[in-house]
């Protein structure tokens, strides 16, 4: 605590007015009398009472001479920033809790970097801090031993909001606290919406750079496309330089080139894909790295998945005879990797598509024994089934494979109903189905479970997905045909095969992953191995569209039934850009927090120079206000029970004696 | 408003200016002076020195008072009487409890109390009567009998000067004391804040009008203690016995007044019953109004 105007404090003698005053009054704690025989005691003893009262008084007078001496002092508390040691014991006196932020994002992984981070929240933790590693989450950490520099991007849009959320969960949070954030403070993590940088922020704020604008390369995309890869390389340096980029395949160097680089700019490298590779059937594993040290190695590699042409099974099973094909048109037109076998819904079981754990149920109403059993097992198997009814579904009045009975349905409007989506986050919901009329639908006559996707404006069902273990059956309540929906003549019904198809088989389809941030995968019932064959993800967490958060870059091998598919994670190409923010924003950013004072600390150089001119916290304002409290209390406890009746400046009495 | 006899408050003598004066002969002096003078040009009959009869020459009486010019014409020894002179013997009991140091403005009951003592017995002096003193406490603290002897007046003064207000109140063993050593009639004048119940007040004075004396009580208040001034929770300590009591001035302030005034009452009863009568005397108030009530007291007991 420093005071600025230290004659003030002089007036903290005045305190003892108040105390004189009062010791004087214990001088004569009782008063003598000629005789109490006709005295009678009071008939509520008050004198502990008075005497409570007047310590308390005595305690209200003395602190607000003492609160009128010290505003007008002008006591402030040094504030944070002025030399890591000094801010570390200034938060310690004040007993304000600290929250200290260390980014952890890729860009932090440059050894120097982040070894002054690690020392910098060192001092800052020293004497009790809760530290956070923020990368595309925040994670409590013990120590910064215990952190290491991640593979995840930070963005500071939002940071302080999730800061804030995590500090409600701390003990202390009520009771105030002041946010040091250790980063490096990428440009490229500042969003452009400034209030972005400080919403939720309402509570000191020091900003700890320990980052420097480095020469870097990266290779920011790599993209099969046309039997060549072409890969994009950005360039973060200040100087040209020809750089190698390597094009390897399952870590087989294929190809090799040399690139000349601008300064700032991006320069592509194109590769011919090797027939060998082109035409092999499965995934293969491709790279583009580039043949440079710079900042960040890991940007250097760039991964991506060439898929060879291949077909899954399946089985499509339709009564014959049941009108235009709508069905296999759009699977052919989605251009699904699937080999489709067509079956009649009375078709022996041995003429189900080996392998096939993909299978679509055109009107089952009529659909045979064995092959309903058929069916029943690839769900066990923790296969995927698209079943649309029909009329023969209607006369059966139920599903093969499920329990519940069915009743046709017509909406009372004659041009059909529309279509409301239950559940707006499944693959086969998406705003076209709005657009669609239902004139007729078969619908369970009472509550069948499973999970409803779209519905009527009834609120009856029309597209509802059941599980059977691993397995996953999506029955869509009308049938593939004009007169009863104007679905099938619309061309987001090829959509609507492909999303469903696309979901029931596990398709990966184009998915991409960036390390270290959260993926939710469009696929069930999913293994993941990593590089190493470590398993990543278990079997029973991923009943349900798993998320996964890939650890580090790489490929990695997605399971499913029937299917094994290469998943290629990269890191994000924004890291690569190490170029701290313009002084001006962390300026602005470090004016408009709530902070009253906070500061920007750099380097050594820059802490030394700031260490020279320590910013305060002024307690004068809070110091008046207890003030003006204390200056409403006093009269009323003065006037409980009528102090002043009690107080010196009564009658006295003279007592001669000897 | 005029005093008693027509006299204007600028010619009496305010206790705080008596307190100034130190010399207990002078103040007596002074007030009885003041008062007699006022009374000669009073209406008030038999308070002075007037002559009213000659009477005959006994043995033992003082040779001072023969009317030597009567006896020169008829050669008999005549006394010379006058109106109001009576001869009587005067005690005076001065309460020298404890209670008695208390006091407001300098001026204690015990000051109050030896300065109307001094009074009466300067009177006593000019009217050749004969007065005697004894004060007490919890014990007798100093006694003279009754004498006319001027000598013995300057004693009484001497001893009403060294009395000290401590201890505590022995009603009975004063009057005891005083029924055993004085055995002829006379006036008892007893000065007390009488701080006591009054029914065993009444037992002893009653015990005293049995013997013939003629018994007048001077209460002496202070102003304080009429409406004690005192905070809420006030904590108040007994001069004679040091016991602490907590009180409310509040309450006090509603109740003590009409306590105080049913023990003057109470005190008046009981001197009433036991043929005495009753004077109250604040210690602000000037002396005369004493002096002239024992004068009247002293014309209905000649």
């Amino acid at each position: 605590m420093s005071f600025l105007a230290a004659p003030f404090l002089l007036g903290v003698l005045l305190v003892g007015v108040p105390l004189w005053l009062h010791r004087m009054h214990r001088d004569a704690p009782e008063r003598g009398f000629s005789s109490l025989f006709l005295m009678r005691a009071a008939r509520e003893p008050v004198r502990t009472d008075r005497s409570l009262r007047h310590l308390v008084l005595l305690a209200v007078r003395c602190a607000v001479l003492a609160a009128a001496a010290l505003a007008f002092a002008r006591p402030a508390l040094s504030a944070l920033g002025s030399g890591y040691g000094s801010a570390a014991d200034g938060a310690a006196e004040r007993g304000r809790p600290r929250l200290v932020v260390l980014d952890r994002s890729l860009s932090m992984s440059r050894p120097e970097v982040w070894r002054r981070a690690v020392d910098r929240v060192d001092e800052l933790t020293d004497g009790g801090a809760v530290l956070v590693a923020a990368g595309a989450e925040l994670e409590l950490l013990d120590s910064a031993g215990a952190a290491a520099p991640g593979v995840a991007r930070l963005d500071f849009d939002g940071l302080m909001a999730r800061l804030a959320a995590l500090a409600g969960t701390l003990p202390w949070a009520e009771r105030g606290f002041e946010v040091h954030v250790v980063s490096d403070f990428q440009a490229t993590a500042v969003p452009a919406r400034f209030n972005a940088l400080i919403e939720g922020a309402d509570w000191p704020l020091v900003l700890h750079e320990v980052g420097r604008d480095e020469d870097n390369w990266s290779v920011e995309s790599a993209v099969l496309a046309a039997g060549e890869v072409v890969a994009r390389v950005g360039s973060f340096a200040a100087t040209r330089r020809e750089i190698p980029v390597v094009l390897r395949a399952e870590g087989t160097e294929l190809d090799r080139l040399v690139l000349e680089t601008a300064a700032g700019a991006r320069a592509e490298a194109r590769f011919p894909l090797p027939e060998a590779v082109a035409v092999e059937s499965g995934d293969t594993g491709i790279t583009v790295s580039l043949d440079v040290e710079d900042a960040l190695a890991a940007d250097n590699v760039r991964r991506t998945v060439h898929r060879g042409p291949r077909s899954a099974p399946l089985a499509l099973v339709a009564p014959a005879g049941s009108g235009p094909d709508y069905l296999a048109a759009a699977v052919e037109a989605a251009g699904l990797p699937f080999a489709v076998t067509r079956m009649t819904a009375n078709a022996p079981a041995a003429e189900w598509p080996a392998g096939a754990a993909l299978a679509v149920l055109v009107d089952p109403g009529a659909l045979s024994g064995p092959l309903a059993r058929r069916v029943s097992r690839v769900l066990e198997n923790g296969g995927g089934v698209l079943v649309s009814v029909g009329p023969r579904t209607e006369r059966a009045g139920a599903l093969p494979l499920l329990e519940h009975g069915l009743q046709r349905h017509e909406p009372s409007d004659p041009g059909g109903s529309s279509v409301v989506i239950e559940d707006p986050g499944h693959p086969a919901a998406a705003d076209w189905w709005r657009e669609v009329r239902v004139a007729r639908s078969v619908v369970p006559r009472e509550a069948a479970g499973g999970r409803t996707i779209l519905a009527l404006e009834d609120g009856r069902s029309l597209l509802v997905e059941h599980r059977f273990g691993t397995g996953r059956l999506l029955v869509l309540h009308t049938a593939l045909d004009r007169e009863w929906t104007s679905l099938v003549v619309r061309p987001a019904f090829v959509r609507f095969v492909a999303d469903a198809l696309g979901y029931l088989g596990n398709d990966l389809g184009a998915l991409r992953a960036v390390a270290g941030e959260p993926v939710q995968l469009p696929v069930a019932s999913v293994q993941l191995f990593d590089a190493d064959g470590a398993r990543v993800l278990e079997l029973g967490s991923t009943a349900n569209r798993p998320t996964v958060r890939f650890p580090a870059a790489g490929f990695y091998s997605v399971r499913t039934p029937g299917r094994r598919a290469l998943l290629a994670v990269n890191v994000d190409p924004r890291e690569s850009d190490l170029r701290p923010a313009e002084p001006a924003v962390l300026a602005r950013w470090r004016e408009t927090a709530r902070s009253q004072e906070p500061r920007t600390v750099r380097d050594p150089a820059a802490i030394a120079a700031q260490a020279e001119e320590p910013s305060d916290w002024p307690l004068a304002p809070w110091l008046l206000g207890l003030l003006a409290v204390l200056l409403l209390a006093e009269p009323v406890v003065a006037n409980l029970g009528g102090v002043f009746g009690d107080v010196p400046g009564g009658s006295r009495t003279v007592a001669h004696r000897g | 408003m005029n005093a008693p006899g027509g006299r204007t408050p600028a010619r009496l003598i305010p206790p705080e200016l008596l307190a100034g004066l130190g010399d207990l002969e002078l103040i007596a002096r002074a007030v009885v002076d003041g008062v007699v003078n006022g009374l000669h040009r009073s209406d008030m009959f038999g308070f002075s020195q007037e002559f009213a009869e000659y009477r005959d020459y006994v043995p033992g009486d003082d040779p001072r008072f023969v009317d030597w010019n009567a006896y020169a014409r008829t050669g008999r020894p005549y006394l010379k009487r006058f109106e109001g002179e009576t001869n009587t013997r005067l005690m005076l009991l001065v309460d020298a409890s404890a209670s008695m140091g208390f006091g407001e403005r300098g001026v204690t009951k015990l000051d109050y109390a030896r300065w109307v003592a001094a009074a009466l017995a300067w009177l006593g002096r000019r009217q050749h009567d004969a007065v005697g003193l004894l004060a007490f406490g919890d014990s007798v603290a100093a006694f003279q009998p009754p004498s006319a002897r001027a000598a013995a007046v300057d004693r009484l003064f001497h001893t009403l000067d060294g009395l000290r207000a401590e201890s505590g109140t022995d009603w009975s063993a004063a009057f005891a004391y005083l029924s055993a050593r004085v055995a002829r009639r006379g006036i008892v004048a007893v000065l007390s804040d009488f701080y006591c119940a009054p029914d065993v007040l009444g037992q002893s004075l009653r015990g005293l009008g049995a013997r013939g004396h003629d018994v007048l009580l001077v209460h002496i208040l202070d102003a304080a203690e009429r409406v004690p001034r005192v905070g809420r929770g006030a904590g108040l300590r007994d001069a004679e016995t040091g016991a602490v009591m907590e009180v409310d001035g509040q309450e006090l302030r509603l109740d003590y007044p009409g306590r105080l005034a049913a023990h003057e009452q109470a005190l008046r009863r009981e001197a009433a019953a036991a043929g005495a009568d009753y004077v109250r005397m604040d210690t602000d108030q000037p002396l005369d109004r004493g002096l002239l009530d024992y004068l009247r007291f002293r014309a209905r007991h000649p």
